[in-house]
This record gives structure tokens, sequence and C-alpha cells, in this order.
């Protein structure tokens, strides 16, 4: 069976084509403004990697905080049962999976077979989430990401108030004019968006193993923060933004 | 049921209430609590009503004097008073949670032109002494109306209105146990309890005795139970229903717990009787319990009784006494097999595409 799973992010739009339950095709391209014309994009690309015609897929499933907008998909999943079940597939002992895209963080506890035991989402602030990140860089005038790297140069550790983005940006503003340096402000933030998951983790229970999914997953800074925070370590899949769509590809095939 | 009358009230209760002034030729008497018992402002001569939330994405005349974070509840009753184009004779605070007692002073400090009469509940009810001291706070919440009035509440139109009031809040609570199963779908029922804030008593049983013929509930959905403050607009539950819940039970601030006080039989005095009826109800809010796992158990019970599979606290964003509960809420679901989320309203008069994503993924979960 060939299906195809589409994760349209708030930054993103990943798409990923499916084999007999093997990854044969994926891309990615930037949501920007026209949702849509990403989606068509990103699934051109991952047709093309995968060798396939588009007539040969069997089923579409599409998840993300867009997933009502392509037309042409045959179902849609949350992006939390996306996430649970393209993490169940890629690391079958998993038990907690964290996810911190650009406008959202989660975390799910799933059990053995992967269905979705328990879940929690970052309410209405981006302050556990990569665009938090994205605005803190702008602060501190480097490239989001440098963020990462800078941070592990860090000697000491800065407390900050991550409740409100536009607040923090304030707090970073207060520190550069302090002259503190750069890679312990860059600490400092991921601390802060590190406490904020914990705190969600903690709500839904901690099981191990833990697992570590989307975009934010590829800032260094911001892994050790978490595995400091949560004293333990995290697993992250090799291409952790794909973890959605290749979810959403398997729930098109298991139905 | 005479639905397009509800849905217009629940839709626009600013203009129900002006309507209704109008046509009556009487100021509003507002409460700002959904167990007040308005039958009493009835008999000051005042159009009772409870004045209920309203969603907007502003609220400038409360914005301008509530500065701290407060429910939009508060905001939104705030802002509809003191913009000032409502005939108020009246409003009608009541102890209970730190907003509404504020609330009282924060209208009085704005220069509101009505009167505002506190009605002091005892704090916390369930011992012996809450219902005299219920029936001693209606009475003296009545002698400040009179000398705020310089009226007397007339005893007549106390026990008509009484009695019709009553009859308005039997046909609802009928309505919450019908609804989902066989019933009227959830949308319809919080469209009468929202309507049921503001219309004309005797208009709102005319529409409510048409009711169960009315639209039939889906016959599909994953079974759930609402809990928790206010009901902004029936369009919260149109976007639940939309994504396949089946509200099958009720345990909110519009619902069911305001409409399920009955008047205490067996006492002379109307007023000692309404008094202790708003101490002796079936249901409480967490504001005024001493040992909330009572209330927790009973919505477990309720939650069990009608099958729930899942209980979605709706939340307004502020409101202390619900969001204290839900954590212990949570555990005891979780205990009885039975699934649960929080979301928070704020402004909005449906559900945000964020906690759309959030019960669609409780409703994945369940299967």
């Amino acid at each position: 069976m060939i299906t195809a799973g589409v994760d349209c992010g708030a930054k993103n739009v990943k798409v990923v084509v499916l084999k007999d339950g093997v990854v044969v095709g994926k891309a990615m391209a930037s949501a920007g403004m026209d949702t849509e014309a990403a989606v068509e994009k990103a699934f051109e690309a991952a047709l093309e990697e995968s060798g396939l015609s588009r007539d040969s897929i069997d089923k579409v499933v599409s998840t993300g905080a867009g997933k009502d907008e392509p037309q042409f998909v045959d179902d849609t999943v949350t992006d939390v049962g996306a996430d649970a079940r393209g993490m169940h597939h890629l690391y079958p002992e998993v038990r907690t999976v964290i996810d911190v895209g650009a406008e959202e963080g989660r975390a799910i506890r799933i059990d053995a077979n992967g269905k979705v035991v328990d879940f929690a989402i970052n309410e209405k602030c981006a302050a556990g989430a990569g665009a938090f990140t994205e605005a803190m860089a702008r602060a501190l005038e480097v490239k989001v990401e440098e963020m990462g790297e800078l941070s592990l140069k860090s000697t000491q550790a800065i407390p900050m108030n991550a409740q409100c983005a536009v607040f923090a940006e304030s707090e970073v503003i207060s520190l550069v004019h302090r002259k503190t340096p750069k890679p312990d402000m860059a600490r400092a933030i991921h601390d802060a968006i590190a406490d904020r998951i914990t705190s969600m983790v903690r709500r839904v229970g901690i099981e191990e193993k833990i697992a570590l999914t989307g975009g934010v997953a590829k800032n260094i800074g911001f892994v050790k923060s978490l595995k400091e925070d949560m004293e333990t370590d995290v697993i992250i899949p090799d291409e952790p933004d794909y973890t959605g769509a290749i979810g959403a590809a398997f729930v098109a095939a298991d139905d | 049921m005479d639905l397009e009358k509800l849905k217009n009230a629940a839709n626009d209760p600013i203009g129900a209430l002006k309507a209704r002034s109008k046509e009556s030729g009487r100021p509003l008497g507002l409460a700002f609590s959904s167990y007040f018992p308005l039958e009493v402002l009835d008999a000051f001569d005042l159009e009772g009503a409870w004045l209920p939330p309203v969603p907007r994405p502003d609220y400038p005349d409360g914005e301008a004097v509530l500065q701290a974070f407060v429910c939009n509840c508060v905001r939104s009753s705030a802002d509809i008073i003191l913009h000032g184009d409502l005939p108020v004779g009246l409003v009608a605070a009541t102890t209970g949670c730190d907003s509404r007692l504020a609330l009282a002073t924060v209208l009085r400090t704005a220069g509101v032109g009505a009167p505002v009469v506190m009605l002091r509940l005892p704090v916390t009810v369930g011992n012996p002494l809450a219902v005299e001291q219920g029936s001693r706070a209606l009475a003296g919440f009545c002698d400040e109306t009179r000398a705020a009035l310089g009226r007397d509440l007339d005893l007549e139109v106390l026990k008509k209105a009484r009695d019709i009031r009553e009859k308005g809040r039997e046909l609802l609570t009928g309505l919450f146990e019908n609804m989902g199963d066989g019933g009227l779908p959830a949308s319809s029922v919080y469209t009468a309890a929202v309507a049921a804030q503001v219309m004309d008593p005797g208009d709102l049983i005319k529409a409510l005795e048409e009711a169960p013929r009315a639209d039939k509930a889906p016959v599909n959905g994953i079974r759930c139970m609402l809990s928790g403050s206010s009901i902004p607009s029936p369009r919260i539950v149109e976007g639940l229903e939309a994504i396949g819940v089946k509200v099958v039970a009720d345990d909110t601030c519009t619902g069911t717990r305001a409409a399920c006080r009955r008047t205490v039989k067996g006492v002379d005095d109307p007023v000692r009787a309404i008094g202790a009826s708003l101490i002796n109800r079936p249901l409480h809010g967490p504001t005024m319990l001493e040992d909330g796992h009572a209330r927790i158990q009973q919505i477990v019970d309720t939650a069990v009784r009608r099958r729930a599979q899942a209980v979605i606290m709706l939340h307004y964003k502020f409101c202390d006494p619900h969001a204290f509960e839900a954590p212990g809420l949570t555990e005891a679901l979780e205990r009885a097999g039975v699934r649960s989320i929080v979301l928070e309203a704020d402004r909005e008069p449906g559900l945000t595409a964020r906690d759309r994503t959030r019960v669609e993924t409780l409703l994945e979960a369940i299967g």
C-alpha cells in the first residue's frame, strides 16, 4: 500500500510518502502565506524522491495546524495522534513524546501500542515553542541556527522569566544592557523553554523512554537544557521535523 | 420549541434586555450570579435578569476600570453596565468568588448610576447555620434594596414570580436531563439556558414548553459532560458538536446549577423560603463549598450515570474557583475511567482553533 502524510505546520509543510511501511520519499517547504501552494511544492518533491506518481498514492492523511487546508487529502489526524503514531513506528519503546514545533509544544504519553494515554499542549503563549527562540535570537542579533552552539559556551546559569515571550524579550534587552555574555543569555533562553516543557511533561507523567521531536529538537542548546531539567536522556530521531508526517502516513496505512 | 426567540435572546442578550425593558416600561434589575433569585427583583417592580457574559474582542468601559487579571465574566459585566445604554434600576451583586465580590466596589467607585446592593450569603454551605444565614442574607438584601429604591417589595408579585420562575427552572432541568439522549441537542439546550438569563419569564416558559417537539440530538458522537463556569455563548457548544462531541450531561454555572434551585416548602415567609433555597440547592459551584470532594464526587457520579466518556472542563480564564478544583476533579475522573480536558474561554464566542485541536485529540484518544 502506498500512502502519504502531510504535516501542515505553522512554519513548514512536511510531506512523507510511504510504501509498504517504508519511507520512500520526503520533502519540506516553507508554509509561508499560502499553505496549499506549499503543500503542492512539498508533495511534488516527495513524489519525485520516491519515484512514484501521484495516481499511485492510495490514501493521503494530513495533520498539523493547517491540516484542513489541503483539499485533496482523504482524512485528517491531530498533531498529537500523528506524533504518537510516528514515534511508535520509529522507536516502539518510547512512552513519552515531546514535540516542540514553531508555535506549539506538546507532551504525549503513549502506551505499548502507540495509543495516546494522555497529552498536554502549551496554551495561549509561545514561550514553550520555537517561535520564542526565534524572537529571542532577534533580540540577541544572532541567527536562530546559531543559538544552540552559542548556549553551549555558557559559563553561568541565569534565571529568566518565560511566562510571556514579549516580557522575556524585554528581559533579554535588560541583560544586554548589563553586558551579560551572549552565550549565557542564549542558555537562559533555552533553560526557560525547557522549564516550561518539563512542567508540561510532568502534567502527563514522565515515563521512560522519552523522545523529542519537532524542529526545535535540532537545537542542541535546548536539548542540553531539557535533558538537565528532566534529569534523563531523550531520544531524538535523525530527522525530527518529519515525525508528524510519518505518523500521518502510517495512520493512512493503518486504515 | 420557539427556537428563534431563544436563539435571538441568546445571540444578543443585551438587545433582548433593552427590548424587554422598553416593552414593560420597567428598568432592569441585573444580577451577577446565575443562582441569584430573580423573583425578588421582579417583586421590586424591576425586570429581573442575570447579566450574561458577552464575548467581544474588547471591553473599553470595563477595561478602563479593571486593571487586574479578572475573568471575562466580570470584565464583560462591568463593561455593559458602565457603558450606560442599558436602563438599569438596580445591580444585585453577590458574595462568592473574589471577582464578583469586588465588582460591586468597582462599579460604585466608577460611579454607576444605579444602586448596587450586595446579597451576602454565608461563606460556606453544608453546615446547620447556613440555611438560617441564607434566609437572613436575603432579608437583608431586601431591606437594603427597599432603602435604595424607596419602595417596598410586593409580596403578591413575589409569590407569582417565584412560581413562574421555578417553572422555568424545572423546564430547563428537564431539557438538561434529556440532553443528547432522545432530547434536544446540547447546542439548543444551552441556547435555552443562555436565553433564560435575560428573557421575560412568561415568554421563556412558552418557548420552553414547546422544546421537546423541536429538533432531536444527533445519535452519533463521543458522549461528554460539560463542567465549569459560565458558557459564553451557545456557539462554543455548536463548535464541540461540529467536531463529534455529544454533550449528554452538564455541570456549569449557566446550566443545571442555575436551574436546580427549588423553593423550600413549609416556610410561610416567602423571602425566608427563597433565602433557604439558595443554600439547600442540590448542586453548588465551587465557590461556597467547604468540602470540595463532595462536589467532585457529584460530578463524577453524574458523568458515570450519563455514560460520559469524557468531561470537558470549560473555564473562564482567571476563574480561580474552577481552576483550583480542576486537578482534584481530573484525578477523580481518571480513577473512574473518565477522560477529561480543561479548556479556557476568554473573549471568543466559540472554540479557538487550538482548543478545537485539543478536543479533537481527546476524541481521537478515546477512539
